[in-house]
């Protein structure tokens, strides 16, 4: 089997919420999400999405695909995309870093093998370890009537974890977090993401102020070495989140038990191959993960969940149905959601079909 | 003062000869390189380029810098290009990352605070030192023979620092050191460069078999996790080149003694205000620097030639110049050049290179 031709097209995702904040004072409502669908000689297309969190979350942009793909996608013309490995040697031989752009590449390739075998990529992961990833949900920052009325249902709606959105102003961010804390039930847990909004001082002083609490922190600050400090200040559990961008840091949370849960966003990492690597050296030393992406539509979430459903259950802290946080579909079917649950199909490959409608004329096709 | 106006050209730069490294693994015949000028509305501007090496050598990509320009240049429209530091914050929260495509604005607002001050670049970033630097060669790697004659070629040129590449080929790479290190003369400053070719069991092997050799190795490996193993079992001086990205980086290169000489790639690290960052840091810890570009014309060795004027003699290995590496030269006789193997940087204003129009051709693109 031959990979012939490879197409990308784009499309705006639209924020279901209108705006959505996050970190130190960051607005975004709109993402621009890039599909990828790559053919072959074999009568087997697959499809992948990336779609970066607008040009300044992470260090990827949804600009600089297209650019990058004019680098990749010949390099791919002509080869098995069913052997993952090589594949991606030829793109990390044809370009240096850019992992974002390779990833909707590498996830298609897997959507082929799946379809190819004949099997969901789940199976091709290692099998369904969690039939039904839990997921989270924003805990409201409203008066406190008003959000325990809001709890109550997302606890009905089967939510038991929590995140609290933090990281802009860290005087009122002592106040949410211990209010979240005081609407948790017994059973139900809450984190408190920064997304990298603190100071390395605001950040100790948090922990301090909010240390009875027992809630995790996630990513305090903008760099490894800054959390790492923080650690070193707190007693509370840590989440490392969007400075996870492959083995090597991997290795050093490990090594400087820097984190108890390590969120692994695979456009971050390079696609499944290069998660799936992290996730299992992860896991091997007794870390907990989350299965999740910067943003995107049914393709992304679909490469979520079936990474979510080849991980221990005890070790997949949750994940997220980041399809549900947009007004556009990317592709169909999106994978299933109920009782606060992620799940992955049944359907060969990724299970999902790009939605051409939407996404409209290709923005660039190599063959 | 305000920008009101950034033009980018797009250069191609074919390379004298074919240039290989990482131990024959990377092929480079070609360089992509992208040079803008800022304008400002007090009839001054500035220039700077940015020109990865080819597309496998750092995450970095010709294309990819003009992609990421679109994103940068419409900000930065407006504001005051002597605010550098600003300026350079204002980037990196605009687009996270990608270092390699701010350099060349960096580089561009470095000219234009020269040019405004009446004063060379090397001045305003701490001053000129008296010396000038020695320039380092790029010997590809090759046979042993191949690669003494290289070394020989640049002898004739003046230069009496040779950064040999090897790697890939343990027996080969033994050979290569042995034989290069027997024809090393005196005052001649020799070293290999592996650029990361090595896995780490190769790069013991190798630098143990050649214990007696007074040099240092380079990027023997990818990572700095598989330097620092490196380090562990073997006793020469080593050089990071391409896993230092960032200062933090840098502060655990520092913390962890995994080198002892660093390679600053100005536009790997993000241009001049970020080098100067990193050069501090490594004067205040004794880390010895090489100043280099990762590619491009006079324009891009001259703005190194400034950076390396600024520290002192013996904190400064070498310099390079891709300039003699390539068939293109938009600024001929302007700029840095090679005396006697060494840089000098221009006693002009800002960094002192006015690229030729006509060389440069049409804009690929305009932001006003």
């Amino acid at each position: 089997m031959k990979i012939t031709r490879i197409s990308a097209y784009q499309a705006k995702l639209p924020y279901v919420g209108g705006t959505y904040c996050w970190g130190r004072g960051n607005v975004i409502d709109t993402a621009l999400t890039t599909v990828v669908t790559v053919d072959t000689d074999a009568r087997i297309s697959g499809c992948g999405e990336c779609c970066p969190f607008g040009a300044n979350y992470l260090a990827a942009y949804p600009e600089g695909i297209v650019p990058a793909l004019a680098r990749l996608a010949p390099a791919l013309i002509g080869k098995d995309p069913r052997q993952l490995h090589a594949i991606e040697r030829a793109m990390d031989n044809a370009l240096k870093g850019h992992v974002y752009a390779k990833t909707a590449l590498d996830n298609a390739c897997w959507d082929i093998l799946g379809k190819a075998c004949d099997l969901p990529v789940w199976a091709l992961l290692g099998g369904r370890l969690t039939d039904g990833a839990p997921m989270y949900r924003v805990v409201p920052q409203k008066p406190l009537e008003e959000s325990a009325r809001e709890m109550a249902a997302h606890r009905k709606a089967g939510y038991r974890q929590f995140q609290i959105k933090v990281g802009n102003d860290w005087k009122a961010d002592i106040d949410s977090i211990l209010q979240a804390a005081s609407l948790l039930q017994p059973g139900e847990n809450a984190y408190a993401d920064a997304n990298m909004g603190w100071t390395v001082d605001e950040a100790v002083k948090v922990v301090r102020a909010v240390r009875d609490t027992g809630l995790m922190i996630e990513q305090p600050c903008a760099t490894y070495e800054e959390c790492l400090h923080v650690r070193s200040r707190s007693e509370l559990p840590t989440k490392l989140d969007e400075c996870v961008t492959g083995i090597d840091v991997a290795e050093r949370i490990v090594h400087d038990r820097s984190a108890e849960v390590v969120c692994l966003k695979i456009s971050n990492l390079g696609g499944l191959t290069k998660a799936r690597r992290v996730r299992d050296y992860l896991i091997e030393h007794g870390l907990s993960v989350v299965s999740e992406d910067t943003w995107g539509g049914e393709i992304t979430t679909a490469a979520v969940a079936h990474f979510a459903a080849s991980t221990p259950p005890e070790l997949l802290y949750n994940t997220t149905d980041l399809h549900n946080y947009d007004t556009v579909t990317s592709g169909t079917p999106g994978p299933r959601t109920a009782a606060g649950r992620l799940y992955a199909g049944e359907a060969p490959g990724l299970g999902v079909e790009p939605n051409l409608t939407a996404l409209g004329q290709p923005v660039a096709v190599y063959q | 003062m305000k920008i009101t106006r950034i033009t980018v050209w797009q250069l191609d730069l074919p390379l004298h000869k074919p240039y290989w490294l990482s131990g024959g693994r990377l092929k480079f015949e070609r360089l992509d390189s992208t040079i803008l000028r800022i304008d400002t509305d007090e009839s001054i501007h500035g220039w700077g380029e940015g020109c990865p090496w080819g597309v496998t050598y750092l995450p970095a990509f010709g294309r990819g810098i003009r992609a990421g320009l679109e994103e940068l240049c419409p900000l930065l429209i407006g504001q005051d290009p002597r605010a550098i530091d600003r300026l350079n914050r204002l980037m990196d929260v605009a687009l996270p990352g990608h270092p390699y495509i701010k350099a060349a604005i960096d580089i561009a607002l470095w000219d234009i605070l020269g040019h405004a001050a009446g004063m060379a670049v090397c001045n305003l970033i701490g001053g000129r030192e008296p010396d000038p630097v020695p320039i380092a060669s790029s010997v590809s790697t090759g046979t042993p023979e191949e690669m003494l004659a290289e070394v020989e070629r640049f002898r004739g040129l003046g230069y009496r620092v040779h950064s040999c590449k090897i790697g890939a080929n343990v027996g080969l790479d033994i050979a290569r050191v042995r034989h290069l290190n027997a024809h090393q003369r005196p005052g001649e400053v020799l070293f290999y460069d592996v650029n990361r070719a090595w896995l780490p069991r190769e790069a013991i092997t190798v630098m143990n078999a050649v214990a007696e050799v007074q040099s240092w190795f380079e990027q023997p490996c990818e990572t700095l996790e598989e330097i620092a193993q490196v380090r562990r079992a073997t006793r020469h001086p080593i050089c990071v080149d391409e896993a230092l990205h960032t200062i933090n980086d840098l502060s655990r290169i520092q913390r962890e003694g995994i080198a002892e000489v660093v390679n600053i790639k100005i536009n790997r690290v993000g241009g001049l205000t970020k080098a100067r960052r990193m050069r501090d840091f490594c004067l205040a810890h004794g880390i010895t620097m090489m100043i280099m570009d990762s590619g491009g014309t006079v324009l891009s060795d001259t703005a190194i030639a400034h950076m390396a004027q600024s520290i002192p003699a013996p904190s400064c290995l070498a310099v390079w110049s891709c300039q003699d590496m390539i068939r293109v030269d938009p600024a001929p006789s302007q700029g840095a050049r090679n005396v006697d193997g060494c840089f000098t940087a221009p006693i002009l204003p800002g960094i002192g290179v006015e690229p030729d129009l006509d060389v440069l051709g049409e804009p690929v693109c305009v932001y006003a």
